[in-house]
C-alpha cells in the first residue's frame, strides 16, 4: 500500500492509552471522507494474499491457466480487494470498532490497475454511538471493484 | 435437483486454531501495518486482550487452521462450499462469488480455538433481463469461541449464471 494521500478526515493528538492518530466519533461528520488510501495492484500482492488466505485458485496467479479460461491474466482475489478496504475502514474507525462491513464483487482488479480506497460517513447515530460509512475501492478509471457498507463504533471522547 | 434443495444444508462443522503468525501474515497481505496485528503490547494498549483478527481473515481461517486431528465428525448431508458449487454447477453456467457481508459481535483472538458452523440459508432464483437463470444462494458461518460465545457471522452469497 503505498502511502496515504490528501487526508480530509480531522485528527487529534493521541492521548494517553490511545492509538496514534485516533478519530473519534465526535471528529467523523456525515459525508465526510476516509483518508484515500492507494495502491498498484501487483503479481506480488496476489501471491502474498493466496499464501496468507490460502486460496490457491491459479486464475489468481497462473497467467497460463487464467488465459486458458478466457481472461487477459490473473486477476485480484475479490476478498483481497475487500481486506484492501476493510484495511481503509478500520484506519479511520480503529480496530475492533467495526460492528459490520458488507461488500460487493463488481468486476476484476488487474495487476497494474490502480486501486484507490472511497470511504464517505453516511449518518450518525448520536445516542448509540453509530457511525454508518458507504465504501468502495475504484480503479484508475472511476469503476468500483469493490462496493461496500459498514457499520462502527469510533471511540468516544470521554 | 433443483437448486432450492440445498436450502437447509449444512456446511461441515470445524475446529479452527488462530494462530499468531496467521494474523501477522493475512494482515500484511491486506496492506495492514498497524502493529495491533504484530505485537501483543500493542494489542494490550488498544484493549485486546491478544493479538485480534483483521476484519476479513474469518474467510480465510478454516482454511488457515483447521487441522485435520481436531475435526468434529461430519454429519449426514453436511456439503462444504466446493461441493455445494460443484452441486450448482452441476448443469454448467459460471459461479460467481456475489457479496460477502461480516457482522462483528467479538473480537477473534490469536491463541484461540474456534468453532465454525454454517449452512445455506436461503437461495432465490430470479431471471435476468436476456432471459437467463440466475441463482443467488446464502450461506452463513457462526464463528464461535470455545464457550459458545458469538464472534463473528458472515454469510457468503454465490450467484450460477445459468
Amino acid at each position: 500500500m503505498d502511502d496515504a494521500t490528501a487526508p480530509t478526515a480531522p485528527t487529534e493528538a493521541a492521548g494517553p492509552g490511545t492509538e496514534k492518530g485516533t478519530v473519534y466519533f465526535e471528529d467523523l461528520e456525515v459525508g465526510g471522507k476516509a483518508p484515500v488510501r492507494t495502491l498498484t495492484l501487483t503479481r506480488t500482492d496476489l501471491v502474498r494474499y493466496a499464501g496468507a488466505s490460502h486460496d490457491l485458485n491459479p486464475l489468481h496467479h497462473d497467467d497460463e491457466r487464467a488465459r486458458a479460461a478466457g481472461m487477459k491474466s490473473v486477476f485480484g482475489h475479490g476478498m483481497f480487494s475487500a481486506g484492501v478496504l476493510a484495511t481503509a475502514l478500520t484506519d479511520l474507525v480503529g480496530i475492533g470498532n467495526l460492528r459490520g462491513y458488507k461488500v460487493r464483487f463488481t468486476t476484476q482488479a488487474w495487476p497494474g490497475d490502480v486501486l484507490s480506497t472511497d470511504i464517505t460517513v453516511t449518518s450518525k447515530d448520536e445516542a448509540v454511538g453509530l457511525v454508518e460509512l458507504d465504501c468502495q475501492l475504484v480503479n484508475a478509471e472511476g469503476t468500483a471493484v469493490v462496493t461496500g457498507s459498514a457499520v462502527a463504533t469510533p471511540r468516544r471522547r470521554a | 435437483m433443483s437448486a432450492t434443495d440445498l436450502i437447509g444444508t449444512q456446511l461441515p462443522p470445524a475446529t479452527v486454531v488462530v494462530e499468531r503468525g496467521a494474523i501477522a501474515a493475512f494482515a500484511e497481505a491486506v496492506a495492514d501495518a498497524s502493529p495491533v496485528y504484530q505485537r501483543p503490547d500493542a494489542a494490550a494498549a488498544a484493549g485486546f486482550e491478544a493479538i485480534p483478527a483483521p476484519p476479513t481473515f474469518t474467510f480465510a481461517a478454516r482454511l488457515l487452521g483447521a487441522f485435520p486431528d481436531l475435526q468434529p465428525g461430519r454429519p449426514d448431508g453436511a456439503l462444504d462450499t466446493t461441493e455445494i458449487i460443484a452441486a450448482l454447477r452441476g448443469d454448467g453456467g459460471l459461479i460467481l462469488h456475489a457479496e460477502q457481508e461480516f457482522t462483528y459481535h467479538r473480537p477473534v483472538l490469536a491463541g484461540t480455538t474456534v468453532r465454525v458452523t454454517g449452512e445455506v440459508e436461503d437461495v432465490r432464483v430470479t431471471t435476468n433481463s436476456r432471459g437467463k437463470r440466475m441463482t443467488f444462494v446464502r450461506l452463513r458461518s457462526d464463528t464461535r469461541d470455545e464457550a459458545g460465545e458469538l464472534l463473528v457471522t458472515e454469510v457468503m452469497t454465490l450467484l450460477h449464471r445459468a
